[in-house]
């Protein structure tokens, strides 16, 4: 039996899966920092340290990048903060028994997004992986009336990792939104279809009826509360067009590489051009 | 009891799975038919992809009803896009407006201790959303469903690659419309059971069907069973029967 990866010693080969892994559940502690609002905690335990990579490090998203450590605090913990504390006053205000004060910050949000069907390449020198995950998750704005505005979220987050001694970091993250989606009924009735002209069902082969009931199609319905969340990004451009769907996701999809070029990465110079008419 | 490098192997052949499984599944959402179905599928007499509707068996058999099918569906959905909008035809027209995916979760991966195979089971969530100019919509899909995918490994390229796939749609509604369980007990009532996920494409050998969509009135089918710790694929160990031979 012929053994995988030829190239590498058993050691090496070893050292490969176990950084997988750790690349693994790093993107996934990332999430349940996310959906904790740890946001400084965040960028201090899952983030690039060293001062070299906190230069080149980015955070981008569908209106651009936000470049450089500073830059990324600033927006990620800063604004974030304003906005949790703007939150707040909403309920501060209507409610006597509560307390303007960071002990109750996070009343009326909550955001969960879940990284999945993960695809992680390392390169050949071991420094660097890349790492693509589908993002599946809700946001919820809850208002001191007792009312909530629900919305399940779908999108891809892709990464670039650095290894700095034993640990792996983020080093670029670009969290690409496709759909956010209200929970609220829409008030169109799903319908049981007839079958279809051709299907067994209509031939009477087999029990009628056995499509499912129809799904109403999508409705534009306002502006997106999550993209208003994405900030003024420091290097803004259209880093991601949902118009275009995964037009450009073929191209981002992780294979095994040797070294990292940040041409090819999830940061700014790795993005491609929308170029249209 | 298996050697060190027997079990690197087998353990780098895991990781390698999920993330076959992962491009597979992001192919798909993205369109990309072709893609999905050339690089990483093992083109033998015995690959086969099965669903609710039955089993396609033999590599042409699999691709004419998985890639060609599809395109011609993929393209009929979307050339009439840029005629309304040039913009699009910029780019690959399989993949825009597509972003659908059926994200994988709650994998069970086995190594066979021969290390010539692996087998692997998977929930999908499916929450489908459609891409568009506008983020903020009503409306979307969710489509649980399960997977049981067999895969070989080729000496020869270094490579795992997948043989059998076995799709079992269980339920796909509306997110935030319609009472999904009541329609469902209604229908069940009147003795309809749903089967949901697609046609049937042209070509078929073995004809359903193979499995229901969920329902509150049955218990859950085991069609695509996790799979347990096992020596070699065979008819025990495996998602389609009798097609277990990656020589022919």
């Amino acid at each position: 039996m012929k053994r995988m990866n030829q190239q590498f010693t058993n050691d090496e080969l070893v050292v490969r899966l176990w950084d997988k892994e750790k690349i693994r559940d790093l993107m996934a502690r990332h999430c349940y920092y996310y959906a904790n609002e740890w946001r400084r905690k965040e960028l201090n335990d899952l983030w690039v340290q060293r001062y070299d990579n906190r230069k080149t490090a980015s955070l981008g998203n569908n209106l651009g990048y936000y470049e450089g450590w500073e830059n990324i605090c600033s927006f990620y913990v800063g604004e974030r903060e304003s906005q949790r504390y703007a939150r707040l006053k909403e309920y501060s205000d209507a409610l006597e028994d509560v307390e303007y004060s960071n002990l109750n910050l996070g009343l009326g949000q909550m955001s969960t997004h879940t990284a999945n069907t993960h695809l992680v390449e390392l390169s050949d020198d071991g420094l660097t992986a890349q790492y693509l995950a589908m993002d599946s998750g809700q946001v919820t704005y809850g208002h001191p009336d007792g009312t909530a505005d629900e919305y399940f979220i779908s999108g891809t987050i892709l990464a670039d990792l650095i290894k700095e001694g034993d640990d792996w970091k983020i080093w670029h993250l670009k969290i690409q939104h496709d759909s956010t989606c209200s929970a609220k009924p829409s008030g169109r009735k799903a319908t049981v279809r007839p079958p279809r002209p051709d299907s067994d069902a209509a031939k009477g082969e087999s029990p009628p009826n056995a499509a499912p009931p129809s799904r109403p199609k999508p409705k534009y319905i306002g502006p997106d509360p999550v993209v208003e969340e994405f900030g003024t990004p420091t290097t803004p451009m259209e880093a991601y067009l949902p118009k275009f769907g995964w037009a450009f996701l073929p191209d981002q999809m992780p294979v095994p590489y040797e070294y990292f070029d940040s041409r090819k990465g999830f940061g700014p110079d790795g993005q491609q051009e929308y170029v249209v008419y | 009891m298996l050697t060190f490098e027997q079990r690197l192997h087998n353990a780098l052949g895991s990781q390698e799975i999920e993330n076959i499984k992962a491009r597979h599944a992001l192919w798909h959402g993205m369109g990309y038919s072709k893609e999905e179905w050339d690089t990483i599928w093992y083109k033998g007499g015995d690959t086969t992809w099965g669903h609710f509707f039955g089993r396609m068996v033999g590599w042409e058999e699999v691709w004419s009803g998985s890639v060609i099918d599809s395109d011609e569906d993929q393209y009929k959905r979307f050339t009439p896009k840029c005629r309304e909008d040039m913009s699009f035809s910029h780019f690959n027209l399989r993949s825009t407006g597509s972003c659908g995916c059926h994200n994988l979760a709650s994998p069970v991966i086995e190594v066979a201790e021969d290390g010539k195979s692996a087998r692997a089971c998977y929930l999908t969530p499916g929450q489908l959303c459609q891409g568009g100019e506008f983020t903020l919509h009503s409306g979307c899909t969710f489509f649980y469903e399960r997977y049981g995918s067999d895969f070989v490994y080729d000496e020869k390229t270094d490579r795992w690659l997948y043989f059998h796939e076995q799709v079992c749609p269980d339920m796909m509604g509306s997110c935030n419309d319609g009472n999904y369980g009541q329609t469902l007990w209604e229908a069940a009532q009147q003795g309809v059971f749903f089967r949901g996920g697609g046609m049937a494409p042209n070509n078929i050998t073995e004809k359903g069907p193979l499995h229901h969509d969920l329902c509150p009135v049955q218990l859950p089918q085991n069609t695509a069973k996790w799979p347990e710790p096992y020596r070699t694929l065979d008819n025990d160990n495996t998602y389609s029967p009798n097609h277990n031979d990656p020589s022919k």
